[in-house]
């Protein structure tokens, strides 16, 4: 059971390829921590830097009170679960199992054991016995997570473990890998560029962009307060709209529209967010203010519908119920609440103000 | 008049039976989706209707002539190919307007040509790709560009194949809206294949559901999605997905109830009549379908409701979503955001008002895997 | 210290390999008194022997012999194996065993055909004629050129003709503009392989032609006579030969490393 913490720490390839840029942070022991960007992030580099696979260019990385990066990847005592399955596929599903233990001179009864253990968590016992090639894709997947989690390991790495698979399974697999932590309690590092598996998953997420770290924190934080339009944008499905706006004397006035906003920094440009769960849909003939536009299409999802909104400041995504009556052609206005837009700055792309109060 | 009709189509490979009496008609203008898992057959629909497959039996109509009777080229039917099918040698405008300067396309000169490519493109948000070669374009520019392609000339059906899944995810959600749009602009007739339901539902005016060739329903979204006809249809409907647990009505002088694994759940309101039916016909056996939305989970004991372990918990933005073993399936239910439960704590689950299918069981519930992976 | 010793291993390698076209050249540039000299580098350059070959003993005709065989044949050969290829490749034509008796043909040596074939072209009167090696030389390059198209018009998805058919396109038109430009790299590739194998093509022309239709190859074969063999001319004939194979080849390479990319349509 280890804290991890990253301090400082770089990649740069070839002299002049940042690949992760000045990251630190610290994982709690036994915390679910999910690392979350698009690909070429640097996610993945910083995986491997933790789990020795990769040299460390600059900074520290220490599991606990020890820095590990002199030590190999075995003596890391890491978990490592790849994208791909990466099964031995000359070898039963026993033997494969049992590979990492044998590497470490275990007693026979002892390994048999941990197997049982590890196929009963994993419901994967009646396969023992099968070679990798006569498994489907979701039973291949789980006896990989089970074999990089079988010896006890100080930390799970999990590199997008389910993005080869079908969404269905992979919505069962979350549930599974999610149990697998609570039960065995290790700090956790899970990559994915899936923004609805991280929040669905983890205590807290790291979202990186540009080889750097943009925020780190609880779900609830990332949500309310994005300290940036890229986080902002990032999380949420469908994504947060984004509007020019200018300030003026308590109103932001967009193409689309104006609303009563008091953005306590004076006059100027602005960029306005707001999530498309957090508006009020309603016809435009009846309100004065919002945001304009016509419906141009709402796509009935079941629980919910979304619409689409051909406005003066672009198409805009507004979320209603699943049985919305709205049909396209319609001209509604999107009523923002204060408590719920983000201000950014127009050139920084920096967090201004989320709701009423301004960015710490 | 419909604009395509199929009438008990059935086809084989080999002994393989890829389709077997698939029948619906499409309406002009209308957005109709072929909706399934993979090798369900989809794909084979497409391909007879565009005469790239043939050896078939049954009927297909177009504009109320016999397919087989018309060569490829007399069809009239445009096509997007799943895996692009662009010509590479050709750059992305010049594979564009490759269909208008067909032989039976109405002649067109080339500023009018240009114009169309252009606005095409611009709708699909690849306006600005023209003079680029295929090969410099990443998988998700490369379909756009079939699609545009498939878009640009009139035809009497518009047979689009998975025309944007290798999107990402942010990117599909802008391309299904403008798809649609531009569909509806077009006056369009569309059959559109797609395995992902938010499409299925979001885009079409009504939907074909198919697995292993066979049609299980056709349906209007919401149809669809609130009166499914079978387990597999609910069980493709939605995200989380729909849970199903395989169990029996039990008779209680307070009602029936369904039960498994010695677990006892009421039933909501809506299903207690047809419960009662299917008991006194003896059909106790039952497989319960019901969304996570449409299970309320509590902290506390409630009336009525289920006491049980809960297995492990996941976040939303907006609910908590926490699951329970039942047996060997897995029962989730919706908890609000920021609810203190977590995995091994007890916790009460109650199916909501009006929430809840009774089914009969019409694939098997795999055991090593709790959910079913022959639904890929 | 690595790139110097990967340059050195590069230079060994190239000198091996043309290390003998360059002896030849060197050769057919010495007078005979220096082919034999004790330093095979240090000689008086001549251009005697290229003399010798233009007003001793005439190559011309020869040369001329070898470009009619090696172009008409391999035209003729392009003429037929295109449209088998792309016949076997997209409609299965004969399910493979068509295409099998095709190769066949290339599995046994072709000593073993020469006595059936020699004959049959006495019969027919086609021994030492032009019309004779031609046709010999369409024989046994159309299988392999047929197997090569095979291969390459396979790597052409059929999805990119559907799409055209279903645009309204015929498929002559098709052809012409999808699928000719597409299979363009693989016919230059085969084209070449055939020039190149009918040009040094040695057995056949040697049993089949005497003087009329005698090629390059066996020209080179006179100068090996029973009283003394003529290295300087004979290297000098070999300096001419090989060209228009180098050149081949080269344009070949190039076509060969643009490679054949149908990125478009997958990935």
């Amino acid at each position: 059971m280890t804290v991890l913490s990253l301090r400082n720490v770089w990649k740069i390839y070839g002299g002049d390829v940042v690949a992760v840029r000045d990251a630190s942070f610290q994982a709690a022991d036994g915390e679910f921590v999910a690392l979350l960007g698009p690909s070429g992030c640097g996610k993945s580099s910083t995986m491997r830097m933790i789990a020795g696979l990769e040299d460390i260019s600059r900074g520290d990385i220490l599991f606990g009170e020890e820095v590990v990066n002199q030590l190999s990847p075995k003596d890391r005592n890491v978990a490592l679960a790849f994208e791909s399955y990466a099964l031995y596929s000359p070898m039963t599903v026993r033997e494969n199992l049992e590979f990492p233990l044998r590497s470490r001179g275990l007693a026979t009864d002892v390994i048999t054991a941990k197997v049982a253990e590890i196929a009963r968590t994993f419901q994967i016992d009646d396969l023992l016995d099968r070679r990798p090639s006569k498994l489907s894709g979701g039973q291949a997947q789980r006896v990989s997570l089970a074999r990089a989690l079988i010896r006890d390991p100080n930390v799970m790495l999990l590199d997008e473990p389910l993005s080869h698979l079908d969404y269905r399974l992979r919505t069962e697999l979350r549930v599974r890998i999610r149990r697998i932590h609570d039960e065995l309690n290790a700090t956790t590092i899970y990559v994915t560029h899936d923004q609805e598996e991280a929040v669905a998953l983890s205590d807290r997420i790291i979202v990186m962009n540009h080889a750097e770290i943009q925020q780190f924190g609880e779900i609830e934080t990332l949500w309310k307060r994005p300290v940036n339009r890229f986080v902002a944008g990032f999380l949420g499905d469908p994504a947060m709209n984004f509007v020019d706006v200018r300030l003026t004397d308590g109103r932001a006035v967009a193409a689309a529209g104006d609303i009563s906003y008091d953005a306590g920094i004076g006059n100027g440009q602005a960029v306005l967010g707001f999530r498309p769960e957090e508006v009020d849909i309603v016809a435009a003939a009846e309100v004065d203010g919002g945001l304009k536009g016509e419906i141009l299409v709402n796509e009935f999802h079941g629980e919910r519908c979304v619409l689409t909104v051909d406005s003066g400041s672009g198409q805009l995504k507004a979320v209603d119920r699943g049985d919305s009556p709205w049909r396209a052609g319609d001209t509604v206005a999107l009523v923002l609440r204060p408590e719920a837009v983000h201000l950014f700055d127009s050139d920084t792309g920096l967090a201004v103000r989320h709701g009423t109060e301004a960015q710490t | 008049m419909s604009v395509l009709r199929l009438d008990g189509v059935s086809k084989n490979y080999g002994r393989t039976e890829a389709l077997r009496d698939v029948s619906f008609e499409c309406e002009e203008g209308e957005f109709f989706t072929l909706f399934g898992p993979s090798g369900a057959g989809k794909t084979t629909i497409l391909e007879l209707i565009a005469g790239i497959k043939d050896g078939y039996s049954g009927r297909i109509e177009i504009k109320g002539r016999g397919a087989e009777d018309l060569a490829i080229q007399d069809r009239n039917v445009s096509m997007a190919f799943e895996y692009y099918a662009l010509y590479p040698h050709l750059s992305v405008g010049e594979n564009i307007a490759f269909p208008l300067r067909s032989p039976r396309a109405q002649k067109l000169g080339e500023a009018e040509i240009a114009r169309k490519v252009q606005w095409t493109a611009d709708e699909l948000g690849i306006g600005h790709l023209l003079d680029r070669n295929p090969v410099q374009l990443s998988g998700g520019q490369k379909q756009r560009v079939s699609l545009a392609r498939a878009l640009v000339r009139p035809a009497d059906v518009y047979l689009l194949d998975e025309p944007i899944a290798h999107l990402d995810a942010k990117l599909r959600s802008i391309a299904r809206a403008n798809l649609k749009a531009m569909a509806r602009n077009l006056g369009a007739t569309i059959l559109y294949v797609t395995h992902d339901f938010r499409e299925a539902l979001g885009l079409s005016d009504r939907v074909l559901v198919l697995n292993e060739g066979r049609v299980l329903q056709i349906a209007e979204p919401r149809d669809l999605y609130h009166r499914p006809a079978t387990d597999f249809v609910g069980h493709l409907l939605g995200d989380p997905a729909m849970n199903l647990v395989d169990g029996v009505l039990v008779d209680t002088p307070d009602g029936p109830v369904f039960e498994a694994a010695g677990i006892r759940i009421a039933l909501s309101d809506a299903l207690i009549d047809e419960a009662r039916a299917r008991l006194a016909r003896g059909a106790a056996d039952i497989r319960l379908g019901v969304r996570p939305s449409g299970v309320a989970v509590s902290a506390d004991a409630v009336e009525g409701a289920t006491g049980l372990p809960v297995y492990t918990v996941e976040h939303a933005t907006d609910h908590a979503l926490v699951y329970f073993r039942i047996g060997e399936a897995y029962l989730g239910g919706t908890a609000p955001f920021g609810s203190p439960l977590s995995t091994g704590d007890q916790a009460w689950l109650r199916l909501k008002d009006g929430a809840g299918f009774l089914f009969d069981a019409s694939f098997a519930l795999s055991a090593s895997s709790g959910m079913k992976e022959a639904a890929r | 210290m690595r790139k110097a010793l990967f340059w050195l291993a590069v230079g060994l390698m190239v000198f091996v390999f043309v290390f003998p076209v360059l002896w030849i050249y060197v050769t057919a540039l010495k007078a005979p008194d220096d082919i034999f000299s004790d330093n095979p580098f240090i000689f008086t350059p001549t251009l005697e022997n290229f003399d010798y070959l233009i007003n001793v003993r005439p190559a011309f005709g020869e040369l001329l012999n070898s470009m009619i065989m090696s172009v008409c044949s391999t035209i003729i050969v392009m003429l037929i194996s295109l449209p088998a290829a792309y016949s076997f490749a997209r409609f299965n034509t004969g399910n493979g065993h068509i295409l099998f008796i095709t190769i066949s043909t290339r599995m046994f040596p072709g000593v073993v055909a020469a006595i059936p074939f020699f004959l049959l072209f006495r019969t027919l009167g086609l021994l030492d004629t032009h019309l004779g090696l031609v046709l010999l030389y369409t024989y046994f390059n159309m299988s392999f050129a047929t197997f090569l198209l095979y291969g390459f018009f396979r790597e052409i998805p059929e999805s990119l003709e559907h799409a055209a058919m279903l645009d309204g396109y015929d498929r002559i038109t098709i052809l012409r503009r999808i699928v000719f430009p597409l299979i363009k790299p693989g016919v230059a590739i085969t084209t070449m392989f055939c020039l190149i194998w009918s040009w040094n093509e040695f057995l056949f022309a040697f049993l089949f032609t005497r003087r009329v239709a005698r090629t390059v190859s066996v020209g080179q074969s006179t100068f090996w006579g029973s009283v003394e063999i003529q290295w300087g001319p004979m290297a000098a004939l070999m300096c001419i030969a090989v060209l228009p194979t180098l050149i081949a080849a080269w344009i070949m390479q190039r076509h060969v490393v643009r490679g054949l990319t149908f990125g478009a349509v997958k990935g």
